[in-house]
Formats: structure tokens, C-alpha cells, sequence
């Protein structure tokens, strides 16, 4: 087993005439946070929606696991152990948040042969998840449309860490939540990565990344603009990095 | 001439085929039949009968489908009175609203002949029907002679079930049945329509009221089709033939079927052979702007009148009731089969 | 409010239309003449049997998030191909077949494929060409009742084969079997989206597309999926048609799809997709045949009753606007 979980290789997207991404490479290791920075539409979102299964790059390679990794949707991806939180909800609010906790994972019993949905199993898990991740919500039988922002990002958290994977990707995770669920969360983070797996958050708040990442990787214009261990740079030289300073004034790079 | 000439093109080939085709060249013209729908047998007859009839009188026919739609059929009255054929065969979705296209095809100086529906608010060149309102003063004839059977005197129950509470061709059937049964007030009509003549609706209908009804002598439709729902529903219900009086008003062969085996008891014929057979044997006169005499004149051997009605010259042919002791007369359209004689102009 | 108080309530609210079916037919059985007797009901379940069975198909479909504007004229071409194949009147071909009961296997077979071939090529049209279903779906609409009317050439196919009549002639405690069918069919199809994982997927892809999509669920294949069974489903309708009326005309089940739709709203489906359940369709059509029924013993001119349906889908829209601020304020 090596140490390298994912391994992104000169990955460039075109649309149409636009270079989103112009070569993007770095590597994520096992139980490693990874805060990817940069301003708005220099390409991170882009970059996840890649290594989601919801695009394929236009060229470039991808390892992950030591496999070649090339998925074609993201259930492909999910099947390969890699789960994303995306920054606008992935939640179906007419449906109640068992149904949502389980989505595309539904547990079921054998009934005379047919294969039904098992609701009090999935209550039972659904229940377990949300009180370990010390989150409280009335019902777990009410719908979804009727729970705030701050109730719905942490059924969408609680359901990474409960299926957690080999890798997780976030996007815009805590864009929504209160100080006191910002830090369950990063906390959180922390507790998936020292499971040994492997975390990207995208975010915009310095702080937030300072604090839970083990290294930053800055994209500016569709490339990698630095890429710098957390404990060995400050939040100026990452603003730097990000409004275009050159990197050596920046902080220290370290190697892929 | 045409007649040498077809005789001396299949003595050369020995072939039916290119028989027609040499009397097809010979065609005097063409005429555009514009009909109303495709959904209803009576209609689709229509078109088989005077393309066969008008082939004989050396015309050439060709027909457009307005699918029930009044502005569809006006649009395309416009597109044929631009094609200048010899004349227009109509058969009006509605009977008012073709009336400016009448004008207008007869201002172009092309003959309008109208069939089936008659339109009274227009002058026409030539006019074949067998009269809605008619149709249903015949209906109430039946159904006179009917009750009088079932219940010895003109008395009892009837359901008359229309075609749709929006179709002026029902409705004016439904003005005849009434006015003429306004004479007897011991017999309760109820009307019920099947919206869109759709059979289902009047299988619903049928089924509802001898439940609400149960002393219902006489079940009317505007249509064959309707009838069939109609059976289908009392025998769905347990009930016999002849436990309940069916009848219906087009004579549609679906209509006859169920005269045979009893489920109806009658049918009103509309003479769709006739009416149409009248069309061909006039369209000479009709292309050729001559004068129609008026008097009585022999359409397939029914006795037809002339006359010269403020919106044109008419032929009136009569409809027959059809029961189970007539069921069998070829000349019902509902038996499909065509008269074998050919028809001639009248000179 | 307590806790028991809360569950009644929310039980109350998701099945309102049920508790305004039974009051409606109280309501009508005290006021209107003959309507309270066993034979009324009876004829209330069995003329729900067509129009139910189309609307389950309709109702998957919107809860998918989609629509199928063609489940009418699809049932008119399956009661058509049921009516050629084994009528033996008017266009009827009467196919024999021995022993004679296979007859009902073929039809129901032949007119599935047809509705499921269709509903195949709405799926693939909307899904893999992306094309809106509103308008692929219509076009359907047309063209299969084109097919209809070019297959019959206008005539009707008449007196249907009795092997295949029986279903609606046998009766078993008042009903027709064909009743039995439609009411089977509603069970079935509740139980599919209620208790698998394909119901679910289908309610979560009418909830919210992307979301089902990124948490793995292979969205296109169950839509395509769930128009080759609205295409069947209304298929079955069609067969179940063609014996209600011994055969089939070119213009049968006009105006269905209207119906179906009313049907549908008013069994709390929302049209946005994602919300309602197939046995609330069932109230909707046994609602509407209620209504209908009463219009027919009242002897009122037709016209009412599509002021009535109209009113009452209207009704049916508030209704679910207020149901939903009640929740609001429960949750």
C-alpha cells in the first residue's frame, strides 16, 4: 500500500475556446487535508467536479489507489471510494432525512422474495450518525424542506463522514453554518483524516484553512499557483499566492 | 367516346388495370371533397362512395380532412378556392361558419355543392342531404313504434344520449326527436351527452341510468358507435337482448351487426350511398353552371325530390328505418356493398 | 400539540383527498336521488377502472419530475391492436387462436409492447437527446392518435372476442374483474414507490435531479424506466378499454388525458415533481367518477360537469398550497 492516494497529472479542461484548467498537478496522501484556495472562477470548482466523476478532463491523468482513474459518473466514482459535499446542497428536500442519509444506498429486506425498502434499519443508522456527530434534529421522519441551513449542512457532512471512503472532496462545506457547527465540522474533518483518509476542502476563509488543513494548494488562472504546508506559511503569503504575488515571497514549497 | 375508347384500351392490354388508367385520362375534372373528420364511419363511407360515384361521371375527386376543426376546415377552403378545381364537394365541420368560404369559392366562379350538412344561410349551387332535423323526426317515428310495442300505447322512458353538447350535427338531430315527441307527454326523454362522442362516456351513461332508471324503455345514440358502448355496458350488467330497446342514428355497420344479433332493435339509415350517388349524377350540370330542373328524380332507386330552396336547388332523400325484418337490403350503406350499377349524368 | 396530536394531523393531511372522497359521498348519498345504493358504488369503482390505470402511469412519471402528455392516445392504439387483432365485426380481423383463451395473453402482450415501445422513445428523447418532455410527449400525443385513425382507416373494430369480454362480464362479489385489475394495479404500483429502492429513486430524481444524480443513482435509466412504464400502463387502460367497450373506435379515450390530469392533481400530486403517492391518485379518479356519477343521476347538462372538474382542480392546487403552510408550521 502506498502512501499516495491520489495523484493528479498536468489535468487540463477546455470549453470550447476557454482554458479552465491548464495543467493542474499534486498529490493527496492518506489521512492528509488538503485546502484548495484560490479566487473565484480560478478553476477549483471546476477541478472537483473532475475527480467527482461529474466532468472528464479534456486531457491528463489521474492515479488514484495506484490505479488508473478515469470516472465516467459519480457513482463511479462513489463505487472507487471518492464522496463529494458540494457548496450548493446535494439534498432532495421533498423527501424526509433517512431517505436523504441513505440516497442511492438504500438498505433492503427480503419480503417473499422481494426486495423492500428496510426504513427502521435505516432510521437506526441515520439516528447513530447524527447523535455521534452530536447534531440535533426533531424528527428524522420530517422533510427535508422543512429543516434550516444549518440542519441541512450537517446532514449532508454527517452523511460523508457515515460514508466515508477513501477520499472526500468539499466544496464550500461551512458556507452556511454558525460558528459552533463550523467547529464540529472541522473537527470532524479532522476525525475522517485520522482514519487515514484522504480530504480536499475548497474554501475561502483563511482561518478555516490555516486550522484543519496539513497543506494548501493555491490555483490561480487554471494552474497550481503554490503549494505549501499549512504549519510553514502564514494567511498573507497565501493571499499572496492567490491575488498573484510570485510563490518564493509567498512561503516555502514543498514537493509533491 | 370515353366508353370506345376504355373498351378499346382493355381489348389492347387485356388488363382492368390499364382500363383505368385510360379512362382516368379522360377524367373532365377535378373535385375537392372537403370532410369534416375521419373518426366516424359514416364520413370515411362518404369518401369511398362519391369517389366511386364521381369516377363514373368522369371526375376525379380529392379529398381534405379538417379533423372536426372549424378554423382548419376554413383555412382550407382558402387553399382549395387558390387550387381552381372544377368545384367543392363540402361537408361543413360548422354549419355557419363555412358560409363566407361558400361565397368566396363562388365568387372565384367555382360550384359549391353541399352534402350531408346542410347549410341554409348561404346561396349554393347544388345541395344533397338527408336532413339532420329529418333524421331525428324519423328517430321519433321508431321510437313511437317501439314504445308502442313494449307498452302498448305511446308511453315510457327514454334515454337519448348525444354526441357532444358542442356539435351543431347532434344537436339538430336531438331538435327533430324532441319537437316531434313534444306531441306525446307520457314519454319522459332524458338527455345525457358523451362528450366527444367517445364511446366510453356513453357506456358510463347507460350504466348510471338504468341504475337511477330502471324503468328505461328505449336507449337513443346519435351514433352506431355509441350504441356498442352502449350494449357492451347492459351486457355487462346482466341484462338480455331486448330487455332494454337500443337504437341509433347513422346506420354505421357496426349499428346493423347489433341489429342481427338482437342487442338492436333499430337503426335510422342516413342514405349515404343515395346522397352521395345525387352528388355525381348532377355534378355535370353543377360544373357546367346549367340549371337543375325541380321534380322528382330516382336515386338508386329511391324516389328523391328537387326542390329550390332560398339557398339553392335541393335533393332531399329519405332515410329508412332499418330493423331486424330489413336488415339484410344491400342498399343500407351499413352493409357496405356498393350498387353495382353505375350512375349517369342527368341530361 | 402532543405528539398523537401531531401524528393524527399529519396523517389528516396526506390523506386529504381520501377523507373528501368519504364526505363527498355522504354528502351526495343524502342529497341526491338514488345515488345511496350498493349498485352505484359498484358502477363508481368499475367506470374509475380505465381512467385509474392511465393515471398511475401519468402520476410516476410527474413524481419523476417529468411528464407524459401521450398515455391517452397510447391506450386509444393498445385498445386499437386489441380490436383488430380479436373483434369480429367492422375492422375486426377475429385471429383464431386454439385454444381460444390465448387470445387474452396475445392482446395484453401486443398492446404492451406497443405502449412500452413508445414510452421507450419518449425516455430516450427526453433523457439521451435532452428534449423537453412536454413537448416530446405531446407529440406523441398526435402522432400515436394518428397512428389510431391511420390504422383503422376511421372504421371501428367491433364485438370483441368473449374469451377477452369475460373480464368485464364475470363479476365477483358485484365487481368486474377488470375492476379487480385496476385495484391490483394500484396496490402494486403504491407498493413499488413506497417500498423499493426504484420508488425511491424515482421520488428523490422528482425532488431534486443533480442530487440523486451526484449521490450515484443512475438517473437516466430509471427515467427511461419510468416512461416505458407509463407507456404500458396506459396500454393496460387501453386493453382494459377496448372490453369496457367491446372493441374500439378510431376516437376512443378522447379526452382522457385531461382527466387523468385532474385525477392526478387532485390525488395531491404536485406537477413540480417529487411529492404525492399513487393511492391519493386512486381517491382523485374515484372523486371524479363520484362527481360525474352524481351529474348523471341529476340529469344535468354535460357542460357542468367540466365546470365542476375545472373548479375542483383548482380547489385541488389551494388545498395543496394550504396543506403545505400547515406543515411549515409543524416541522
Amino acid at each position: 500500500m502506498t502512501e499516495t492516494l491520489l495523484e493528479l497529472d498536468d489535468i487540463r479542461m477546455n470549453f470550447g475556446a476557454v482554458q479552465a484548467l491548464k495543467g493542474i498537478s499534486f498529490t493527496v496522501k492518506r489521512g492528509e487535508v488538503i485546502a484548495l484556495l484560490g479566487d473565484n472562477g480560478a478553476g477549483k470548482s471546476t477541478l472537483v467536479k473532475i475527480i467527482s466523476g461529474g466532468l472528464t478532463q479534456t486531457s491528463g491523468r489521474m492515479t488514484f489507489d495506484g490505479e488508473p482513474y478515469a470516472p465516467r459518473s459519480p457513482s463511479e466514482a462513489k463505487a472507487q471510494g471518492i464522496e463529494t459535499v458540494y457548496q450548493d446542497l446535494s439534498l432532495c428536500t421533498n423527501v424526509d432525512v433517512v431517505a436523504n442519509f441513505f440516497m442511492g444506498r438504500e438498505l433492503t429486506r427480503n419480503f417473499l422474495g422481494l426486495k423492500l425498502l428496510d426504513e427502521r434499519a435505516m432510521e437506526e443508522h441515520t439516528a447513530r450518525a447524527m447523535r455521534e456527530a452530536g447534531t440535533r434534529i426533531p424528527s428524522l421522519r420530517t422533510n427535508v424542506e422543512h429543516l434550516s441551513g444549518g440542519q441541512r449542512q450537517a446532514i449532508e457532512l454527517n452523511r460523508f463522514v457515515h460514508w466515508g471512503g477513501k477520499l472526500v472532496l468539499l466544496d464550500e462545506p461551512f458556507a452556511a453554518l454558525g460558528v459552533e457547527q463550523t467547529r464540529r465540522g472541522l473537527e470532524m474533518i479532522r476525525r475522517v483524516a485520522a482514519q487515514g483518509i484522504g480530504v480536499i476542502i475548497i474554501t475561502h476563509i483563511m482561518q478555516q484553512a490555516l486550522e484543519v488543513a496539513d497543506r494548501i494548494v493555491v490555483i490561480r488562472q487554471g494552474v497550481v499557483a503554490g503549494d505549501v504546508r499549512a504549519r510553514e506559511t502564514s494567511a498573507d503569503s497565501v493571499i499572496a499566492m492567490i491575488t498573484g504575488q510570485s510563490a518564493a515571497e509567498a512561503g516555502q514549497a514543498v514537493d509533491a | 367516346m370515353r366508353k370506345r375508347f376504355a373498351i378499346g384500351a382493355m381489348a389492347l392490354a387485356g388488363a382492368m388495370t390499364i382500363a383505368q388508367a385510360g379512362f382516368a385520362q379522360d377524367s373532365k375534372g377535378t373535385v375537392y371533397y372537403l370532410v369534416p373528420t375521419l373518426l366516424d364511419e359514416f364520413q370515411t363511407g362518404s369518401i369511398t362512395a362519391l369517389e366511386m360515384f364521381l369516377g363514373q361521371v368522369g371526375y376525379d375527386m380529392e379529398t381534405l380532412n379538417a379533423d372536426n376543426k372549424t378554423d382548419l376546415q376554413q383555412t382550407q377552403m382558402n387553399d382549395v378556392i387558390a387550387l381552381h378545381p372544377d368545384a367543392i364537394i363540402l361537408a361543413a365541420v360548422d354549419f355557419n361558419a363555412l358560409a363566407p368560404g361558400v361565397e368566396a369559392a363562388r365568387d372565384a366562379g367555382i360550384p359549391v355543392v353541399i352534402f350531408d350538412r346542410q347549410i341554409d344561410s348561404v346561396v349554393s349551387d347544388f345541395t344533397s342531404v338527408a336532413g339532420t332535423v329529418e333524421i331525428g323526426h324519423t328517430a321519433a317515428g321508431v321510437v313511437q313504434d317501439l314504445l308502442t310495442a313494449r307498452n302498448g300505447s305511446v308511453t315510457g322512458k327514454v334515454l337519448q344520449i348525444l354526441g357532444d353538447p358542442g356539435d351543431p350535427y347532434t344537436l339538430d338531430i336531438q331538435q327533430g326527436f324532441e319537437e316531434v315527441m313534444a306531441d306525446f307527454p307520457d314519454v319522459t326523454i332524458i338527455t345525457e351527452p358523451a362528450m366527444q362522442w367517445e364511446a366510453s362516456n356513453a357506456g358510463t351513461i347507460a350504466a348510471n341510468a338504468i341504475v337511477s332508471d330502471p324503468d328505461i324503455d328505449i336507449i337513443f345514440s346519435h351514433a352506431a358507435h355509441l350504441s356498442v358502448a352502449v350494449v357492451a355496458a347492459l351486457e355487462a350488467a346482466g341484462k338480455q337482448p331486448g330487455d332494454i330497446d337500443v337504437m341509433s342514428s347513422n346506420g354505421a355497420p357496426v349499428g346493423l351487426d347489433l341489429i342481427r344479433q338482437g342487442w338492436m332493435q333499430a337503426e335510422v339509415e342516413q342514405p349515404l350511398y343515395a346522397q352521395a350517388a345525387a352528388v355525381a349524377m348532377f355534378m355535370d350540370k353543377v360544373v357546367n353552371h346549367e340549371e337543375i330542373a325541380d321534380g322528382e328524380y330516382d336515386v338508386l332507386g329511391l324516389p328523391s325530390v328537387v326542390t329550390h330552396e332560398a339557398w339553392g336547388a335541393t335533393i332531399k332523400i329519405p332515410g329508412a328505418a332499418i330493423t331486424a325484418d330489413n336488415v339484410d337490403n344491400p342498399s343500407f350503406w351499413g352493409n357496405l356493398q356498393p350498387p353495382e350499377e353505375p350512375v349517369t349524368s342527368v341530361e | 400539540m402532543s405528539p398523537g396530536q401531531r401524528r393524527t394531523l399529519e396523517f389528516v393531511l396526506d390523506n386529504l383527498v381520501w377523507f373528501i372522497l368519504v364526505i363527498v359521498l355522504a354528502i351526495f348519498s343524502a342529497f341526491v336521488p338514488n345515488y345511496f345504493q350498493p349498485q352505484i358504488f359498484i358502477n363508481i369503482i368499475e367506470q374509475s377502472t380505465v381512467l385509474g390505470v392511465m393515471s398511475i402511469g401519468l402520476a410516476i412519471v410527474i413524481i419523476a419530475g417529468h411528464m407524459d402528455l401521450s398515455v391517452e392516445s397510447v391506450a386509444a392504439l393498445s385498445a386499437m391492436v386489441t380490436g383488430i387483432l380479436f373483434a369480429s365485426a367492422g375492422i375486426g380481423q377475429d385471429l383464431p387462436l386454439s385454444p381460444a383463451w390465448l387470445k387474452v395473453p396475445v392482446s395484453i402482450i401486443a398492446g404492451l409492447a406497443v405502449g412500452g415501445l413508445i414510452g421507450w422513445l419518449n425516455g430516450i428523447l427526453v433523457v439521451k437527446v435532452k428534449l423537453d418532455a412536454f413537448i416530446v410527449t405531446l407529440a406523441a400525443f398526435i402522432w400515436v392518435r394518428g397512428t389510431v385513425v391511420a390504422l383503422s382507416g376511421g372504421r371501428s373494430a367491433q364485438s370483441l372476442a368473449p374469451e377477452i369480454r369475460w373480464f368485464a362480464i364475470q363479476r365477483v362479489f358485484g365487481l368486474p374483474l377488470s375492476a379487480y385489475i385496476a385495484i391490483l394495479c394500484f396496490v402494486v404500483f403504491s407498493v413499488m414507490m413506497m417500498k423499493t429502492r426504484f420508488g425511491r429513486h424515482l421520488k428523490l430524481i422528482g425532488g431534486n435531479e443533480t442530487a440523486a444524480f451526484r449521490a450515484g443513482i443512475k438517473v437516466n435509466r430509471v427515467l427511461v424506466t419510468a416512461f416505458i412504464m407509463s407507456g404500458m400502463i396506459a396500454a393496460l387502460a387501453g386493453w382494459l378499454l377496448a372490453i369496457r367497450t367491446s372493441g374500439a373506435t378510431a376516437n376512443l379515450g378522447i379526452g382522457m388525458l385531461f382527466q387523468a390530469f385532474a385525477a392526478v392533481v387532485i390525488g395531491g400530486v404536485s406537477l413540480k415533481g417529487g411529492i404525492g403517492g399513487v393511492p391519493g391518485v386512486y381517491a382523485g379518479v374515484l372523486l371524479l367518477s363520484s362527481i360525474n356519477t352524481a351529474i348523471n343521476l341529476l340529469h344535468l347538462p354535460a357542460e357542468y360537469t367540466q365546470v365542476i372538474q375545472g373548479l375542483l382542480v383548482l380547489a385541488a392546487v389551494l388545498l395543496d398550497t394550504m396543506k403545505h403552510s400547515i406543515r411549515k408550521r409543524l416541522a
